[in-house]
Parts: C-alpha cells; structure tokens; sequence
C-alpha cells in the first residue's frame, strides 16, 4: 500500500485530536465536560477509520435513508402551505422557521449524498430537493440567505473546485440565484421593503452579552449549558426566556469550551469536511459542488444561529457523512461519472 | 530490540511534528484569546455610572406598585436608565420596563406593578446605560428584601 505525507490539516488534526482529548479530560474534573467536544472527536475519529459497508448492505441502507429524507420532507409541506396561505414564516414540524431552513438544507445534502451513490435514485432526489429548497425559501430565514449568498459566491469564485465542469458551476450558482430572487420577491411582496432583509440587528445586545460571558473564560469555558446558569449574572436584566442561547453555534462553543476547545473543535471540523470532499474525487461534480454550498451555507447559518445544533439539522448532515464514509470509493450502482 | 535508522528517523519526525503542531495550535488559542478580550473591551465600553442612595420599602401591599428610589452619578453617559428586577423565592425573576432619568445627581423614581401572589421578593434596582454600539447594559445595582401582600 502506497503511503502519502499528511498534508498540514491533517497533522494539524491529529495533533486537535490529542489535545481535544487532553482537553475535555482535564476540563471534566473542574466539572466544565462539554457533550459537543466528544460528538466531534467520535465524528473525527470515526471518519478517519476505514470501515466499509457491503455493496448490498449500502444499497439498503442508502434507500431506507433516502425514504426517510423524502417522507420527512414532503411531511411538511400541509403545515408550509397553511403557513404561507396565512402570510407568515414557516416552521413546518418544527419548532422555529430557521429549523425548518436548516433542516431541509442537510435532508438535501443527505438525498444527494444517496443518489450519488445510487444512480436510479437520481429523478427523484431532484424532485425531492426541489421540493426542500422551495421549503428553504418558504422558511424565511435571513441567515440562510446570507449563507447562500456566500456560499454561491465561493462555489463560483474559489479556486479549490476550479477544475470543475463549468456548466455544473454555472448549473449550481443559476439554482442558488433562482432561490435568492424568489426569496427576495417573497419578502417583498410580504413587508413591502428589503430593509431588514440582510442585518440583524436584535443579535447585538445577545452579542454583547455573550461576549462578556466568554470574557469570564476565555481559555476553558464555563462548561455545558453555561448560557442558561450565567447569562443574568454578567447581565441582570437580560431576558432568559425569550432568547435561551447566544444564536451562535460558535458563541456557543466559545462560552462552553472556551477558545481552546472552540480552535480544537474546529480544526478537527474543518479536517473532516476537507477530508469528505477530497476523498469524494470519485464524486460527481455537481454532488461535490452542491455540498460545498450547503456546507457554507449552514457554516455561515451557523453565524447567526443554534438550529444546526438540534437533531432535526445534524442527524442528516452525520447520516449523510455515514453514508458516503461507509460505502467506499466504489459505486454502489450504475456508471462511473467521468472526472 | 533493534528499531532501523529509516523507522527511528520517521518517529523522530513524527514527535517533532506533533510538537510543532502543538506550539502552532497553541499560539492560535493565545492569539485568538488576545483579541477576543480586546474586542470585549472596545464593543462592550460603556460609560461608568455608580448608585449613590437606594431606597427600597420593605413592605408592598397587595395590589399597589412595586417602587425605588435612586440616585445615579457619573460622568459620560447620555442616557441612563433605572429597571426593578424582582425575584420570587423559587428564583424566577420579572422585570419591569426601564425609565430613562432626566436629570442625573438628582432621585430618581422606578416603579413596576405586577400581578404576584403574597410572598418575599427580592427587589433589585438595575442601573443601565448605552454602550458604545447602543446597546443598554446594566452597570450598577442594589438590592433589598420586601414582603409583597398580606
């Protein structure tokens, strides 16, 4: 077997590993343990090991996960449609409309991680994810927006995918603008103006607040559910019940795990995605490019909010990255796709 | 045991990567660190404002406003604002809405009615300005006990 040097993520990540795991060991005697710390490095862990499932178990597996997307993706459509008849926001199942935009952000990513895999899956998981980017939409959600917005900039301007077809980049970044134009037009029709449609700015004071907490630890952290036990000792009148956390997946790693565990968790975060994508060279063009726009734009979503931490957002994303992990270089079905 | 020069001289390497990979990912906490407690203190720079006097009655009847009264200094602060944050025993917490002071140096006047059932609360009288970006922070308090109701 041919042996390759780590590149500097790699050692970098190897080197996050050890240190996460010294981290949350000494961290856990202060009582200051973090669940997220251990889901990453299992992740991590468990994506750099080389277990692969049988063709015929991967087939299964693959249908049995691209049922459950698509039921739970149509399932919200009767609550969207009464949602929308009503003129507002919509949340479908779930309990915020930015869940509902994320959700159906990494229920897409799962679909296409699928029908990468299994060809004859393909019309359908077009159909499907036409039917999750309209509930994105539908949605409302400003920060979703805003990381799409990024997130198609970067799909047509890095240079990291330049090799790509152009079309399947042109094919991407014409949906992504379809979607913002509809997006835009929906918000239009709905409050007459666009000012409040890219900034917001009710994050400020929990910005603020937040930046306080970490300010109290900043290298260790305050440990899990710090928001909840501390934010009315930095601010007194802060008004816990209507915003129970700091609508920041990394506010919320910084006053739980401090800026150690934060860097840490982040390096392995971004080893993984980095490691997913590039081992995906056997990966058509256009999946590799449509998950690098979800990536950025839940990473940016993330900015601005908490719902990438709830089930209903990061079992997709861990089922898709199961998948694609477990079955191997190989496909499952059909052709190969040309590189 | 014998360990061969080309295997001893790649654990060698290893080591020494993982310790320069350790210094790079420690410096990058150090350096995040750094800005983050410098950004803290330029975003949240607020104007210091101090309670002189505090008076808080320690009976309410039933029914009639919580009130305090209160007398703020400082120098710098173009608003300030007085908020009641009153706490019943089990620790849930109510606010009133906060009242801008007009002239600072002189007492000030916070109420808040509430609807609560008879108990002990503890009154807290939050001092509040603008920070730099806006934003109302509280940067003085005082506090008493009083029994609400019969």
């Amino acid at each position: 077997m041919a042996h390759r040097l780590p590149t500097l993520v790699e050692s970098l990540a190897r080197t996050a590993r050890l240190m996460l795991i010294a981290f949350i060991s000494l961290t856990a005697i202060f009582a200051l343990w973090w669940p997220a710390g251990v889901a990453v490095l299992a992740g991590d862990v468990f994506s750099s090991s080389r277990i692969r499932l049988s063709t015929r178990l991967a087939r299964w597996f693959g249908v049995l996960l691209f049922a459950i997307a698509s039921v739970w993706i149509v399932l919200q459509l009767p609550y969207v449609f009464q949602d929308l008849v009503a003129g507002l926001r919509s949340a479908g199942y779930l309990f915020h409309p930015n869940a509902l935009g994320t959700s159906m952000l990494s229920s897409l990513l799962m679909l296409a991680a699928v029908a990468d895999r299994l060809y004859f899956l393909r019309a359908l998981a077009m159909v499907a994810a036409s039917i999750a980017l309209l509930l994105v939409v539908a949605s409302g959600s400003r920060s979703i927006l805003v990381g799409l917005l990024l997130a198609l900039i970067a799909v047509v301007l890095a240079p990291l995918w330049a090799r790509g077809s152009t079309s399947a980049r042109l094919a991407v970044a014409l949906a992504g603008l379809g979607i913002m134009i509809i997006f835009a037009a929906v918000q239009y029709l709905r409050f007459g103006e666009l000012g409040t449609f890219f900034v917001s700015f009710e994050r400020l004071p929990l910005y603020s607040t937040a930046l306080d907490l970490i300010s109290s630890a900043p290298l260790t952290g305050l440990g899990a559910n710090a928001w909840q036990l501390h934010i009315n000792e930095v601010e007194p009148s802060f008004p816990q019940d209507h915003a129970p956390h700091p609508h920041s997946v990394l506010l919320q790693f910084m006053i739980e795990g401090g800026v150690t565990g934060t860097v840490l968790i982040m390096v392995l975060l971004a080893n993984w995605v980095i490691q997913l994508l590039r081992a995906e060279s056997w990966a058509s063009q256009t999946f590799r490019i449509l998950a690098i726009l979800v990536i950025t734009a839940l990473a940016v979503q993330s900015f601005a909010d908490v719902t990438l931490m709830h089930p209903s957002s990061y079992i997709p994303l861990a089922c898709a990255a199961f998948f694609r992990v477990c079955t191997g270089p190989a496909p499952v079905t059909g052709e190969v796709t040309p590189q | 045991m014998h360990t061969s020069p080309r295997l001893k001289n790649s654990s060698t390497k290893m080591i020494s990567q993982t310790i320069r990979n350790a210094a790079m990912l420690l410096l990058a906490i150090a350096a995040i660190t750094t800005s983050l407690l410098w950004l803290q203190a330029t975003v949240n720079r607020r104007p210091q404002v101090a309670l002189s006097w505090l008076y808080i009655p320690e009976h309410f009847d039933a029914g009639s406003p919580f009130f305090a009264l209160a007398e703020v200094q400082g120098r710098g602060a173009t608003e300030v604002f007085l908020q009641l944050r009153i706490c019943g025993p089990d620790g849930t917490c109510v606010h009133s809405s906060r009242q801008l002071i007009d002239n600072l140096d002189e007492p000030a006047i916070v109420t808040a009615r509430r609807d609560l059932h008879p108990d002990d609360y503890l009154v807290q009288v939050l001092v509040q300005t603008r920070t730099y970006l806006g934003v109302v922070r509280t940067v003085a308090s005082g506090e008493g006990k009083a029994r609400y109701g019969s």
